[in-house]
C-alpha cells in the first residue's frame, strides 16, 4: 500500500512532465539541429566512411578493415603516432608548468603583473598560422633572433634532431595563454584567509605553492592537463605551417599526416580510419590519465 | 477548479508548442540559408559563367586583370558573357570535389595536371574538351605537344584533352646578382656545368663561426631538394617509370649519382644550409642561388633584390628540366547547355593569355603567342627579359613531368607536398637513409605502385 501511493502520484504527473519535457526539448532545437547536422551525423558518417574506399566523388566501396590495416603497416603513420606521443610527452607538462608559473606571477601581484596578464594571455588570441610564421622566423637557422641573441648554432626547423623541439616551443607558447587564465582563475578562488593562516603558521612562499596552491588547484590541474592532452594529440596547424611534417617526417603529427595524405589527396576512407584511430587513442590516454589521478577531494 | 487547472495546462501546453514550433521553424529557415552557383545564369543580355581559381597573391591579381579584360570585352557585346570569378585559397581540390558532388560546381576552373585531374577525368567530374574546342574554333594544333600530352589521360579518355593549357612551367637557375659580384663572379656568364656550378656555390657561401650565414645554393629538405634530385637524375638518364609503364626506375644508377651530387652539396662542400622557405631565403639574400619555377618571379621582384635567371646547369651528360603546366578545365553539369559558352570563354582567355604568360606565370602553351614579335622581350608587370628568358629557353629540355595515375603523388617531385618521394629524399639528406639504400627503397615502392595499377602512362 505504502509503495503504491507515490507510484500512483508519479504516474498521474507523468503526462504533464513528459509534455513539459517535449516543450523543453523543442527549445533545444536551435542547438540540437546544427549539432546533429554538423557534429553527430558527420561523426557517424566518418565512422562509416572509415570502412570504405572513397574520394568524395563516386560511390564509396566497402573495404572492411583494409584502411586500418594499411594505416597500421604504413611506417609513416607509425612515425606520425610516435611523433605525436613525443609532442604530448613534452608539451603537456611544459604547458602546465609554464602556465602555472605565469598565473602565480600575476596572482602574486609582482611588478608588471597587469601587463604580464595581457602578455601571457596574448598568445591565445593569435591564430595558429600566425604563430607558426612568427616562430618560423624566430627559429630561422641562419638569421633567426633566437640563434642570434643566444649565440646558438641550431638549425631549429631543418634538423631532424631539433625540428620537433622547435615545434614544441611554439606550441607551448601558444597553448600557455588559455591554460594560464584557467590557473589564474583557480588561484583567485583560493581564499585569502587560507593563505593568511598558512603565513601565520610560518609558511614561506615555496611552502605556500607546494602545500596550499598546488593541492587546492588539483581540479584545475586535472582539467587543464586533460584539455592539453586532447589538444596536443590533435596538433596540426603549427606543424603544417612551420615544417609541413619535415624534415624527413620527423615532425609529422597524426593530424598533419591525415590532412596531407588523406584529405589533400582525397583518400577520405583512409583519412577517416586514421581519425578514428586517433580518437580511440585520445580516449584511452585520457581515461588512463583520469584513472591515475586520485578522485579524492582536498 | 479541475477545469480551470486543465484549461491553464492546455493553454500552457499550446503556448509551449507554438513557441517551440516558432523556434524550430526559425532555426530551419536560418539553417537553410545557403546558395550555390546555378549553371548558365543570365544577367541582362549576358550569360554568366562561373569560375573557381586557387590562384593567390600576385597570381590572383594578374589573373583578375585577365578576367576583367574578358568582362569588359564581352559585356553586352562580343560573346555576351561575363565571368564570375571566385578565388578559393585553401583546399581547392577538396572544395571543388565537394561542390561537384553537391551539384554546385562552377562552370570551369583552374587546373594543374596532377592526381586529382586523373581521378576527375576517370569519375567524369571534368569533361573531355576536344569536340567543344572544335565547336568554338579553338585550334589545338596551336598548342605545344607537351602541354597537350599533360592534359591527356589516355587510359581514361584516349586522345581527349581534359584541360586547355594556359601556361607551361620549368625551373631556372636564379642568381642574386649582388652576391655573385661580391664573390668576384660574373653574372653575365652564369655557371653551365657541374664544376662551374660548384665553383659558384662555393664562392658565394659565407660562413661565420662555423655557421653558414649565406648559402651558395638554397634548398630545403623536401619538395625543392627532391626536384633538384629529379632534374639531375634525369640529366644522368634516370626515368621513374619505363616508357611502357611496367617497370620502375630505369637506370637506377643514375638516380644514385644524382643523389650523391646533391648530398655532397650538403655534407661535403657545405654550400647549403637547409631552409624551410626557399623563397624567403633567396629574397632575403640568405641563399645566393636557387633553382625554381617562374612563380617565384613576382616575389623576387617585390623583395627588391637584384637577380637574374639563367638556364639550369647541366650536371649530368644530357640536359633535362622540370615540367608542369596549368590550364582551364570544364566541370560536368546537369545542364550541358553551359558547355559551349564556357568553352567560348576559355577560348577567349587562351587567345588573350599574353598578359598572363608575360606578367603572370610561366611560358605560353600557344605556339602563335610564342612566335609573336615581342613575346620574349615584353616586360609586363616588371617581368623583365632577364627574368623570363631562361624559362622560355629552358622549356626545350623540360621533360621531368608528372606521372599520371591513381598513385601519381608517390612520384611527385614538387607539386604535392609532402609526397612519398619527398619524404625519402629528405631522409637521405638528413642522413636517416643511406645513399646505397635510397634507390632500392624508392624503386620497390614505385614498382609496387605500378603493379597495383597506380600508374597510367600515355598509350598504356
Amino acid at each position: 500500500m505504502s509503495l503504491q501511493t507515490p507510484r500512483k502520484a508519479a504516474s498521474a504527473q507523468a503526462p504533464v512532465t513528459r509534455r513539459a519535457s517535449i516543450g523543453g526539448y523543442a527549445f533545444t532545437l536551435p542547438f540540437m539541429i546544427p549539432f546533429i547536422l554538423f557534429n553527430l551525423v558527420p561523426l557517424v558518417f566518418g565512422v562509416v566512411v572509415a570502412f570504405t574506399d572513397w574520394s568524395i566523388i563516386g560511390t564509396p566501396q566497402f573495404v572492411g578493415l583494409k584502411n586500418f590495416e594499411t594505416a597500421l603497416t604504413d611506417p609513416l603513420v607509425i612515425e606520425s603516432f610516435v611523433n605525436t606521443f613525443k609532442y604530448v610527452a613534452v608539451v603537456v607538462p611544459a604547458v602546465a608548468v609554464v602556465a602555472f608559473l605565469f598565473a602565480l606571477y600575476v596572482n602574486q601581484g609582482w611588478p608588471g603583473h597587469t601587463f604580464a596578464r595581457m602578455a601571457f594571455y596574448a598568445s591565445n588570441v593569435v591564430s595558429a598560422p600566425v604563430i607558426g610564421l612568427v616562430w618560423t622566423w624566430m627559429l630561422n637557422g641562419q638569421n633567426g633572433i633566437i640563434d642570434n641573441y643566444l649565440h646558438l648554432q641550431v638549425s631549429w626547423l631543418t634538423s631532424t634532431t631539433w625540428a620537433w623541439i622547435g615545434v614544441c616551443m611554439a606550441t607551448v607558447w601558444w597553448d600557455s595563454g588559455l591554460i594560464f587564465i584557467l590557473f589564474l582563475a583557480g588561484l583567485q578562488e583560493i581564499g585569502t584567509e587560507i593563505v593568511e593562516a598558512a603565513r601565520i603558521d610560518g609558511a614561506n612562499w615555496w611552502t605556500l605553492v607546494t602545500r596550499i596552491f598546488i593541492p587546492l588547484l588539483r581540479r584545475t590541474f586535472v582539467l587543464t592537463i586533460t584539455l592539453e592532452i586532447i589538444a596536443t594529440f590533435q596538433i596540426f596547424s603549427q606543424v603544417n605551417v612551420m615544417t609541413a611534417g619535415g624534415p624527413a617526417n620527423t615532425t609529422a603529427s597524426v593530424m598533419q599526416y591525415l590532412y596531407t595524405d588523406g584529405i589533400s589527396q582525397q583518400q577520405l576512407g583512409y583519412a577517416s580510419a586514421l581519425g578514428i584511430m586517433l580518437f580511440l587513442l585520445i580516449l584511452i590516454v585520457t581515461l588512463i590519465f583520469r584513472r591515475l589521478v586520485p578522485q579524492r577531494e582536498w | 477548479m479541475r477545469n480551470l487547472t486543465g484549461r491553464i495546462n492546455h493553454m500552457r501546453r499550446r503556448r509551449g508548442w507554438y513557441a517551440a514550433a516558432l523556434v524550430a521553424v526559425s532555426t530551419l529557415a536560418l539553417s537553410a540559408c545557403s546558395t550555390g552557383p546555378a549553371a548558365l545564369q543570365k544577367s541582362g543580355g549576358n550569360t554568366i559563367i562561373t569560375m573557381w581559381s586557387p590562384l593567390s597573391a600576385s597570381d590572383a591579381q594578374v589573373w583578375g586583370t585577365v578576367i576583367a579584360a574578358f568582362n569588359k570585352a564581352n559585356d553586352n557585346k562580343g560573346l555576351h558573357e561575363q565571368i564570375d570569378l571566385t578565388t578559393v585559397v585553401s583546399d581547392y581540390q577538396t572544395k571543388l570535389t565537394a561542390a561537384e558532388t553537391a551539384g554546385d560546381a562552377p562552370d570551369f576552373g583552374w587546373a594543374s595536371a596532377a592526381l586529382e585531374e586523373y581521378n576527375w577525368a576517370k569519375e567524369g567530374v571534368i569533361i573531355p574538351l576536344n569536340k567543344l574546342a572544335q565547336q568554338v574554333g579553338l585550334n589545338l594544333n596551336d598548342f605545344t605537344a607537351q602541354s597537350l600530352d599533360d592534359a591527356r589521360y589516355p587510359s581514361v579518355g584516349g586522345n581527349n584533352i581534359y584541360m586547355v593549357p594556359i601556361d607551361e612551367n620549368d625551373f631556372a637557375l636564379q642568381i642574386n646578382v649582388k652576391e655573385a659580384e661580391a664573390a668576384g663572379l660574373n653574372p653575365n656568364d652564369p655557371p653551365k656545368t657541374a664544376a662551374e656550378f660548384l665553383q659558384w656555390a662555393q664562392a658565394m657561401t659565407i660562413t661565420k663561426n662555423g655557421k653558414i650565414v649565406q648559402s651558395g645554393f638554397g634548398s630545403n629538405l623536401a619538395g625543392v631538394a627532391t626536384t633538384y634530385w629529379g632534374i639531375v637524375a634525369a640529366q644522368y638518364g634516370f626515368q621513374r617509370v619505363s616508357a611502357n609503364g611496367t617497370t620502375a626506375c630505369v637506370n637506377e644508377q643514375a638516380g644514385t649519382q644524382a643523389m650523391s651530387w646533391l648530398l655532397d652539396l650538403f655534407d661535403k662542400y657545405k654550400v647549403i644550409s637547409p631552409a624551410t622557405s626557399i623563397y624567403n631565403t633567396f629574397d632575403t639574400g640568405q641563399s645566393a642561388m636557387i633553382w625554381e619555377g617562374p612563380w617565384a618571379t613576382h616575389g623576387n621582384i617585390t623583395s627588391g633584390i637584384d637577380w637574374e635567371a639563367a638556364p639550369i646547369p647541366q650536371i649530368g651528360p644530357q640536359p633535362a628540366n622540370y615540367f608542369e603546366d596549368d590550364g582551364l578545365e570544364v566541370y560536368a553539369q546537369k545542364n550541358t547547355a553551359s558547355y559551349k559558352p564556357t568553352m567560348e570563354a576559355i577560348k577567349w582567355l587562351s587567345d588573350n593569355s599574353f598578359t598572363w604568360v608575360t606578367g603572370g606565370r610561366g611560358v605560353t602553351a600557344r605556339k602563335s603567342i610564342l612566335d609573336k614579335p615581342g613575346y620574349t622581350t615584353t616586360d609586363t608587370n616588371g617581368f623583365l627579359p632577364k627574368y623570363r628568358q631562361a624559362f622560355i629557353t629552358g622549356m626545350s629540355t623540360a621533360n621531368v613531368a608528372s606521372i599520371p595515375g591513381p598513385d601519381s603523388s608517390d612520384f611527385e617531385y614538387y607539386e604535392v607536398s609532402p609526397s612519398y618521394i619527398q619524404t625519402e629524399v629528405g631522409r637521405v639528406l638528413a642522413n636517416q637513409l643511406s645513399l646505397s639504400d635510397f634507390m632500392p627503397t624508392i624503386c620497390a615502392k614505385w614498382q609496387s605502385d605500378i603493379n597495383s595499377g597506380g600508374v597510367k602512362l600515355a598509350g598504356y
